[in-house]
């Protein structure tokens, strides 16, 4: 492999047979995996970490709806408790909408029904988006509010996530 | 050697203990085997912490949680509906299977997966199947048209030592926890699984309103212990494993008896004595284990 002058980032999402409610049907992972990867790579700072891999690797055990957005703030929380440099954790939050509602944290058996989804990454005290993806039909004052709402409760899940790592700090000592 | 020895004696007082235990594994665990204590602090004998919880996983039928010290396992059974084959009409069929996902270990990799996965579950097929615990007829829904299909799934999700025992014990513990769910026959005669909401309204029969638990017959419960010289040490760690290498399980059913013993290998050739050690540790650690599971039962039942 090729000298690296800054860290790299490998991420890669499993899930167990009975995560489903048919066995075997969570297998189809890659897209995820990608999908984890950049929501957190502009999160890290990579150049703290020269020629050397950060391996993230989640397993999902149950899955009952909105399992990126928890992968994804499950794995920031993850970096931060092995100490990776990172400008700041990675909270995520994702809307399903159905007819004219909009639903945040979304079930299976929501997602089953969806029109449309929105899925926001963000570091909440930078006020930065990491990754925001859309699928499906919006309007724009439609998005407009999916924005507001989710990243309102990426603000509200940073604040969580932060008093976590904290707990488990003073935990420690 | 003598010259050796004293140069590792003399280099151990300016080194600091975590850098001499890796250096010199051996020499650091001989020197703890001989005030018969470990570097955890526990007698040879004794097994590590041991804690249970059931019902982990609630998309599953039946589920648990194991942990052995740091060694976590997960065990979910699934049940499925399917044609028993014509050889066996009135036998349902057991599927069990061990993973170790990357999580579990700094030596397993995506593309890289442990060679030891499919040992273990192998041997947990063997002992599961050879104890008798499960009467496959008992998973029988109508004979020659429908039996359960079981899919036992044992995931390591931290591996440090005693792999097999945590898994065993994981599976013996999710199978006392399984609750059957409710099927009946639809007019096209095609049995289907009626969940809880839809009970009261549907006025079709059910095929086995009375059978929701399996009787488990002798439980098989394991222990691993690592020989070394003349030490025997119960539940090893995975460095405890990884340094003293000839390893000895026994499974024993819960009327302590005999239903496998491996011994894969190893420098240490083990004498009847030591075996005999092995069996009346694994005899005592059978009683913990059973403690311990009819403990998490009963707390089920309160709630």
């Amino acid at each position: 492999m090729m000298y690296s002058d800054i860290g790299r980032l490998n991420c890669n999402i499993s899930y167990t047979t009975f995560s489903t409610s048919i066995r075997g049907q969570g297998s189809d992972n890659k897209e995820f995996s990608a999908m984890l990867h950049k929501a957190l790579e502009g999160s890290i700072i990579l150049e703290s970490f020269p020629k050397t891999t950060v391996d993230v690797f989640a397993l999902v055990l149950e899955s009952g709806g909105s399992d990126l957005p928890v992968i994804i703030s499950c794995a920031s929380l993850a970096l931060a408790d092995a100490g990776i440099m990172m400008y700041d954790i990675v909270s995520s939050v994702s809307v399903t909408c159905i007819g004219k509602n909009l639903i945040i944290d979304p079930t299976s058996e929501e997602e089953d029904h969806q029109d449309a989804s929105f899925l926001i990454s963000c570091m909440p005290s930078r006020n930065e988006v990491t990754q925001l993806t859309l699928t499906g039909e919006w309007t724009t004052a439609k998005v407009h509010e999916a924005m507001e709402l989710c990243i309102d409760a990426c603000s509200k899940l940073g604040d969580i996530m932060r008093s976590c790592l904290k707990e488990a700090a003073s935990t420690l000592q | 050697m003598a010259e050796t020895a004293t140069g590792k004696t003399g280099m151990e007082g300016e080194m600091e203990v975590d850098a001499y235990r890796r250096l010199f594994p051996l020499t650091f665990y001989e020197r703890h085997l001989l005030d018969s204590l470990r570097p955890d602090g526990r007698p040879l004998s004794r097994s590590r912490h041991t804690s249970l919880s059931l019902g982990a996983v609630s998309s599953a039928d039946g589920s648990a949680l194991v942990k052995f010290g740091d060694t976590t396992m997960l065990a979910a059974i699934k049940l499925e509906v399917m044609t028993p084959s014509k050889e066996s009409p009135d036998e349902g069929c057991l599927g069990i299977e061990f993973h170790m996902p990357p999580i579990c270990s700094p030596i397993v990799r995506p593309g890289k997966p442990a060679e030891i996965a499919p040992v273990i579950s192998k041997q947990l097929e063997d002992a599961i199947l050879s104890s008798g615990l499960i009467n496959l007829k008992e998973l029988s829904l109508i004979s020659g048209k429908a039996a359960w299909m079981t899919y036992v799934d044992i995931y390591c999700l931290n591996a440090d030592g005693s792999l097999f025992d945590a898994a065993l014990f994981a599976a013996v513990a999710a199978f006392s926890h399984l609750e059957i769910p409710l099927v009946s026959l639809s007019e096209g005669g095609r049995v289907i699984t009626v969940s809880g909401e839809n009970l009261d309204n549907t006025a079709k029969e059910l095929v086995n309103k009375d059978k929701r638990k399996l009787t488990l017959h002798s439980i098989p419960f394991s222990l691993t212990c690592v020989l070394h010289k003349n030490y025997i040490l119960a539940d090893p760690t995975a460095e405890e494993e990884s340094i003293m290498e000839t390893l000895l399980t026994v499974v024993l059913d819960s009327s302590s008896q005999l239903i496998s013993l491996y011994k894969p290998g190893g420098s240490v050739l083990a004498f009847k004595t030591m075996v005999q050690d092995c069996i009346s540790y694994t005899r005592k650690r059978v009683k913990e284990l059973q403690k311990i599971l009819s403990e998490a039962l009963s707390d089920m039942e309160i709630d």
